[in-house]
């Protein structure tokens, strides 16, 4: 890491058009020339929208209907990632770098810049605290989302202070195998996100977080931070990634990185899976919390008497690690004990649903 | 540890003497004695992006200029572009083996783990501002030194 002591430019621009919110900081990264300044953009869309990570799949991830119904477009950035949902309850934190300036890996460029998030929380009165490698927690709740990419020679750090956050919606916006699926996923999200407004009450002034904000990245960066405007170079090339980021070609651009399930935060995903045993289909609903069954549900089309057996066996699962042997050790327990009759289901057959539901690790 | 076979290990980082690199664009080229190059990620490229997890190719007998982007790459935490330092054509790309393996690039870099083949407009490393052998050795050993990294492959 090469050091840099000229100050960052600080770009407030308040509220934009959902397209320009993701389309300026693209801008300023791909217009950054030798010697240009750093610069940490603060925005907010002026309006809801849903952002797609870069090779996300539109149709696997979101409800492009519901999307369309509620009038929210839907942005592919370049930034990795999943689907989010995003409106003028969010105050983005896009650090544009000179990739000279910042820490070579991406593990150390979190830990600075989420510190920076964490500070600013902090100092507002909330115990915000660091989660590697790039997640924010109060209490063991989530706080904001972050992200990182390359865009020419700038390296780029998104994320987020939250004033709020609407769970409802993000569920509903998100492509997910059932509705009970989604509702799993709207009670787990209320359950492990927080905002601003949830640990204060009412969220500070906009103008009080963004001071907090540049004076904790004074201190972490050593930097001076000065405010100052956008030149005509980037603005033309917002404009110009404006066209880009709005067309058809873009969005439904050839994606690929499927995500399967839902991650709530690094610790927490909720997760579906379906076994075709010789006696019926079983699906099974998790979360995983810490790589251990927090809450299971199995449903499907076999014959199991009593009929509470699905009901009986997923509160046997309850805590169980998400492991092989565990999870074996669990069910065989389970029907030594009650003797249940289900006929073409062996025991075996709900260790590979719950396996199949839960062993696959969703990324980022 | 890393077997340094015919190059040399600096802070984990392997730099193999007979690749040509672009250093600040941590991108390692082999001239394959036909005319054509290969390109890959170096071992500390691979290092700083993480662990892949999707990469998209340009495709097949596209051309492209020198600095722009071959691929975008995607890792757990991070997305950028594998830019090529000389212009030409996509002869080839490793797509089949990252779908096999999409860690490939992070257990082995310099053979199974290539980007793509070019066909080079012109070769010439100098004029490109590519290094080799012990200059090469030398200007990596400071990059490393100066970014602080230290190389890590991904053992599953």
């Amino acid at each position: 890491m090469t050091n840099s002591d000229a100050p960052i430019r600080l770009l407030d621009l308040g509220t934009v058009d959902p397209l320009r919110s993701q389309t300026i900081f693209h801008a300023v990264g791909y217009a950054m020339r030798e010697g240009d300044p750093d610069t940490i953009l603060l925005v907010s869309p002026n309006a809801p929208y849903v952002s797609i990570g870069r090779h996300q799949d539109v149709d696997r991830e979101v409800d492009r209907g519901v999307c369309a119904e509620l009038g929210f477009p839907v942005i592919r950035r370049e930034v990795g990632g999943g689907a989010v949902y995003l409106d003028g309850n969010q105050l983005f934190t896009q650090w544009i770098f000179d990739a000279e300036h910042l820490p070579a890996t991406v593990e150390e460029r979190f830990t600075l810049y989420c510190t920076t998030l964490v500070d600013t929380y902090r100092s507002l009165g909330i115990e915000a605290a660091y989660r590697p490698v790039n997640d924010i927690h109060v209490n063991g709740r989530k706080i904001g989302g972050t992200g990182a990419a390359r865009m020419d020679r700038a390296e780029v750090v998104v994320g987020s202070l939250m004033f709020d956050f609407d769970v409802l919606t993000m569920s509903k916006v998100l492509k997910v195998p059932s509705e009970k699926f989604r509702d799993k996923v709207f009670q787990t999200m209320s359950e492990y996100m927080t905002t601003m407004r949830r640990e204060l009450g009412e969220p500070p002034a906009r103008a009080v977080v963004i001071d907090a904000y540049v004076a904790a990245c004074s201190a972490a960066l050593g930097r001076a931070i000065e405010p100052g405007v956008l030149r005509e170079d980037e603005v033309a090339l917002a404009e110009r990634l404006d066209g880009r980021f709005a067309s058809k070609d873009w969005l439904e651009e050839g994606g690929g990185l499927r995500r399967p399930g839902v991650k709530i935060h690094e610790g927490v995903r909720v997760a579906e899976g379906a076994h075709k045993a010789g006696g019926g289909l079983i699906r099974c609903m998790a979360v995983v919390r810490d790589d251990v069954l927090e809450d299971i549900a199995f449903s499907g089309d076999f014959t199991a008497r009593p009929a509470d057996v699905p009901e009986r066996l997923a509160e046997a699962l309850l805590g169980c690690p998400v492991l092989e042997d565990a999870v074996r050790g669990r069910v065989h327990a389970f029907y030594e004990q009650g003797r249940p009759e289900t006929p073409g289901v062996m025991a075996d057959d709900w260790v590979t649903a719950v396996l199949q539901a839960t062993s696959t690790a969703v990324p980022a | 540890m890393i077997d340094p076979g015919n190059g040399i290990v600096h802070r984990g980082c392997l730099i193999p003497l007979d690749l040509w690199y672009d250093v600040p664009r941590d991108v390692w080229l082999r001239p394959d004695g036909d005319g054509t190059l290969t390109l890959g990620m170096t071992d500390v490229a691979q290092t700083r992006a993480g662990k892949v997890l999707h990469i998209q190719f340009k495709k097949v007998g596209r051309r492209i200029e020198a600095g722009q982007s071959t691929a975008t790459i995607e890792t757990a935490k991070w997305a950028g572009p594998f830019p090529t330092p000389v212009g030409g054509t996509v002869l080839a790309t490793n797509a089949e083996a990252f779908a096999a393996d999409i860690l490939v690039a992070n257990r082995d870099p310099y053979e199974l783990g290539w980007l793509v083949r070019l066909e080079p407009d012109r070769w010439d490393p100098e004029a490109a501002g590519l290094v080799t052998g012990a200059t090469a050795v030398e200007q990596y050993e400071q990059r490393i030194d100066a970014l602080g990294v230290s190389c890590i492959r991904c053992a599953d």
